[in-house]
């Protein structure tokens, strides 16, 4: 059986739609991802980034879509939910690692205001 | 219901994604539309705001599809080049059969464009129209009052101006005679065509008013021409017939024209009261011509009466427009056959291909990037060609120039003719387009090739529909040259009854002297002169124009009435000349009856001489010999003396009334009359001989004056004898290039057939046999093509019966000549193929 390359490792953007996918759960499409990012993070997110970053990662093989059933109040189009898939969450592990290592040792600094 | 996005962008997004993606998006659009106006953020335009949206969605695809496109597009143009490179006789036979189409087309066009297309490069020179003054018995309907109402009255004009112009004007300008063009205006000319000076002032309505007409304006190429520019030239005189004009400007650099004849006039004077005059209008926005004159006519309250309002553009182009764009129809076509052509050979290309086309179809490639590769290699192609036909256009407008200015010299605008920014992008244009249209056939069957067929068989085979392809090309091939061919055909034909038609007078060894103005001596004085000079054998004289010289350098020939004296028939219009009694013997004129009028009698018992058309509407089948005939001018019963041919005063193709000939009235200090000199040496030889034995009585000026009747009848002849010339070389090009593909075909099929060909001959078909069948395909071919062709030309070329000159779209001889014709070069064209088919050696082929 082939083996699948690992993924390059994830940008910032990337790591923030994924982390909020996850949390998200069932009800994760790109408005609500956007809304979750804005709400916790402050930072506005486009609705349009959202999507190409998971279009991104879809092509990476980290997030997995499906469409929901058509709604009368988007004209009658499905939504796109986004999940993580285990590469997803893999990748999100590996970030968070990266960065806990890096900080080590920096707590003092990154404390100070 | 919520604003929706535009289908166009619905559309366009569902091609970037896929349907279900971008309907979801767009869901996205409506959903946070729907969440900003519950949270009272709702936007101002909320259908701009959605349409923005959906645009911002599309936009990352986009970028992202660019560098792709760019790849692909490369790669495809990579391999295309490569797979021409493998075979370079084809390409160089398609580059060349382009080229060839393309430098047709762009010669052509660049001539018919700068001659009849182009706009005048005026401002609203679409707009500028000339009013005629006269009626058609010429007399003068609108007086220098009824101009003033139609300037004050005629709303429909955007300015109107009185004009007239005078060419080989004598006068003297700063102290130097010339002979020059003079244009007389009324100073609204100015305004409309918009001219300024350069130097100087123009003269103005105020000036008119006052009086002050004894003023002039230089034109600008004549200021640079013959002051070098000087400023000087200001207060210097211009001197014509009784009046001195002060000169007090210079037309500005910008009102050189070409093709508007205002802008040939060297000196600008204002009109005189008494003048006779035309006019010229600037028509307001979408005022038709008709409605103007219907305004003029209406404002001048001549009933009876309408002016003609022409077009200026129209004006100068109708005699030639025909023409022109016959050639460019038939350059249109050369481009069709070699489009056709070329075609035909890239699909017997795309088979010889095949089997790598069907491992590229098995490595999964499509067939929109098999048909895309096919069409690259077209685009390849034909970007070569029209490089190559460029360059080759650049000689080739500059030599056609030189052929139009000298073989039909006159033709508006021949100066003007250059490759210029609008020929090249049609030619650009209609290069790209027959790179595509021919690479379209052999795409789409190229990506039709089914894989396994193809793949199964150990060398490429010929399928059905790839057949009917082939078929289809050549037999449109075949049936597009022989439209060209019965076209030129025709025109060949024309031309030749144009030249051989008996004129009446015996041009051969005959000159001419036509001043269109006095002598400096008596016309006696200067006729002694001529007969004179060694090798003139005869020089007789008219009083008025000569036939064929008065229509090639400018003439006139006045009527007159002529009734049977016996009888009280209505009354004939003929012609009238007044001649010397030698007149017949030096033109030429064969008598039929009688003969000519002794010199001594002509005064005391008047006669005439009457050409056989004119005698046939007096008398019939009677001898008129004898009879008398009674003439409004001159006035008087005439005995008719003599019968003459009919004599084609205006050219072949223009017929005129008959002609009466009557004795010259004698009187000595007559200083105007034409002659016609019989010479026995080269008429060449003898023009600076003649000019040099009356230069002491040549009227001022340098005007040509002597003439060659042969140079005047090709002179009339220029169109004609141009477009055959121009129609034979375009037929001849249609039979090559229809012969070559014709060729190209035929030994392909041999080749892709040889295995096939190879089992007939093992299972017993004779070399004649397979010889006669390779010879009875292509004149299936040919035979379905002429049926298709030659009805269509006939349908064709009745739009221009009117262009051809004894000879009927329908006559079978031109059918019967082209069918020959081209049955005979296209079965010449599959002798080879034919030949090499019947010499197949079964043994190799079934082994290969």
């Amino acid at each position: 059986m082939p083996v699948r390359p690992r993924p390059s490792p994830l940008g910032e953007f990337e790591l923030l739609v994924l982390l909020a996918t996850m949390s998200l759960g069932d009800t994760a499409y790109p408005v609500s991802i956007a809304a979750d990012i804005a709400r916790r993070t402050g930072r506005q997110a486009s609705r349009t980034s959202v999507l190409i970053t998971l279009e991104r990662l879809e092509d990476k093989d980290l997030v997995t879509s499906r469409y929901g059933d058509p709604t009368p109040q988007r004209g009658g189009r499905a939504k796109r939910y986004f999940r993580a898939k285990p590469r997803g969450v893999q990748a999100v592990r590996d970030a968070l690692e990266r960065i806990e290592t890096m900080t080590a040792g920096l707590t003092g600094v990154l404390k100070e205001k | 219901m919520a604003a929706q996005p535009e289908r166009g962008l619905v559309w366009l997004l569902r091609q970037l994604s896929s349907r279900a993606a971008a309907d979801a998006a767009i869901g996205d659009v409506l959903d946070e539309l729907a969440d900003r106006t519950q949270a009272g953020r709702a936007p101002r335009w909320p259908r701009v705001w959605v349409n923005t949206q959906t645009i911002k969605l599309a936009l990352p695809f986009v970028a992202a599809m660019v560098p792709r496109l760019f790849r692909a597009g490369w790669q495809t143009l990579r391999d295309a080049a490569r797979s021409l490179r493998r075979s370079p006789a084809y390409s160089a036979l398609i580059i060349a059969l382009l080229t060839v189409g393309i430098t047709a087309g762009t010669i052509t066009y660049s001539v018919v464009d700068a001659v009849v297309l182009r706009p005048l490069a005026i401002d609203r020179g679409d707009r500028l129209v000339s009013v005629s003054t006269r009626d058609d018995k010429f007399q003068p309907r609108i007086t220098a009052d009824g101009f003033r109402a139609i300037r004050d009255q005629v709303t429909s004009f955007d300015g109107v101006a009185k004009v007239s112009i005078e060419s080989f004007s004598i006068v003297t300008v700063a102290g130097v005679s010339d002979q020059i063009s003079v244009l007389s205006a009324s100073s609204d000319l100015f305004g409309m065509l918009r001219f300024g000076s350069g130097l100087g002032r123009l003269w103005t309505v105020d000036d008119e008013e006052r009086g002050d007409i004894d003023v002039a304006v230089l034109s600008y190429r004549y200021w640079m021409d013959h002051f070098h520019a000087d400023p000087g030239v200001l207060g210097q005189t211009v001197a014509k017939g009784a009046y001195t004009y002060r000169i007090i400007g210079v037309l500005g650099a910008d009102t050189d024209i070409p093709g508007l004849d205002y802008s040939t006039a060297e000196i600008w004077l204002p009109m005189h009261a008494d003048a006779s005059f035309a006019i010229a209008g600037v028509l307001r926005p979408g005022v038709s011509t008709a409605q103007v004159a219907e305004d003029i006519q209406r404002v001048l309250a001549t009933p009876d009466w309408r002016p003609t309002v022409t077009s200026y553009l129209e004006r100068n182009v109708t005699r030639i427009r025909g023409w022109m764009l016959l050639a460019l129809g038939a350059a249109g076509l050369i481009i069709l056959i070699a489009c056709v052509n070329v075609a035909n050979i890239m699909l017997t290309r795309s088979f010889r291909r095949g089997q790598e086309l069907a491992i590229r179809s098995s490595l999964g490639a499509s067939r929109w990037q098999i048909a895309l590769s096919v069409m690259a290699e077209g685009l390849i192609l034909s970007t070569i060609a029209s490089a190559g036909a460029l360059i080759i256009s650049i000689w080739g407008i500059a030599a056609a120039k030189v052929a139009v200015t000298t073989y039909m010299p006159g033709t508006f605008r021949a100066s003007t003719i250059a490759l210029d920014r609008r020929v090249l992008l049609a030619a650009i244009a209609a290069a790209i387009a027959t790179g595509v249209c021919s690479a379209l056939a052999p795409a789409i069957q190229a990506s039709r090739a089914s894989v396994s067929g193809v793949l199964k068989d150990a060398g490429p085979t010929v399928t059905g529909g790839a057949r009917s392809w082939r078929s289809a090309l050549l037999i449109g091939e075949v049936a597009s040259v022989s439209v060209l061919l019965v076209i030129s055909w025709l025109f060949v034909v024309s031309l030749i009854r144009v030249v051989n038609i008996d004129l009446g007078i015996d041009r051969d060894h005959l000159l001419a002297v036509s001043s269109n103005m006095e002598f400096n001596g008596t016309v006696d004085e200067v006729r002694a002169r001529l007969e004179s000079v060694p090798g003139v054998t005869g020089v007789a004289m008219s009083v008025g124009s000569l036939p064929i010289i008065g229509r090639a350098y400018g003439g006139a020939w006045p009527d007159t009435s002529v009734t049977r004296a016996d009888a009280s028939e209505p009354p004939v219009k003929l012609q009238r000349y007044r001649v010397t009694a030698n007149y017949f013997d030096v033109a030429g004129l064969r008598f039929r009856r009688g003969g000519t009028w002794r010199t001594e009698t002509a005064l005391n018992s008047p006669s005439v001489v009457l050409d056989e058309r004119a005698a046939t509407m007096l008398f019939a089948a009677e001898n008129p010999i004898g009879k008398q005939v009674r003439v409004t001018d001159p006035a008087g019963v005439f005995a008719v003396v003599g019968i003459v041919p009919y004599v084609y005063t205006s050219g072949p193709e223009e017929v005129v009334k008959p002609s009466a000939y009557f004795a010259a009235p004698a009187t000595a200090a007559r200083k105007f009359a034409t002659m016609f000199v019989r010479v026995s040496p080269p008429p060449e030889e003898m023009v600076p001989v003649l000019k040099a034995a009356i230069a002491p009585f040549a009227p001022p000026g340098k005007r040509e004056y002597v003439h060659i009747a042969d140079e005047a009848v090709r002179r009339i002849t220029a169109i004609r004898r141009f477009n055959g010339g121009l129609m034979s070389a375009f037929g001849a090009l249609a039979m090559v290039i229809g012969a070559a593909g014709i060729y190209s075909v035929i030994a392909a099929l041999v080749t892709q057939q040889r295995r096939e060909i190879g089992v007939r001959v093992a299972l017993g078909a004779t070399p004649q046999r397979i010889y006669r069948s390779v010879l009875s395909l292509a004149g299936r071919h040919i035979v379905v093509g002429l049926i298709i062709g030659l009805p269509l030309a006939w349908w064709i070329s009745r739009g221009f019966a009117a262009h051809l000159f004894q000879v009927t779209p329908a006559d079978p001889s031109v059918y019967l000549g082209v069918t020959a014709l081209v049955g005979a070069v296209g079965l010449l064209a599959v002798l080879i193929p034919a030949r090499r088919a019947s010499k197949t050696d079964p043994m190799i082929t079934l082994r290969s």
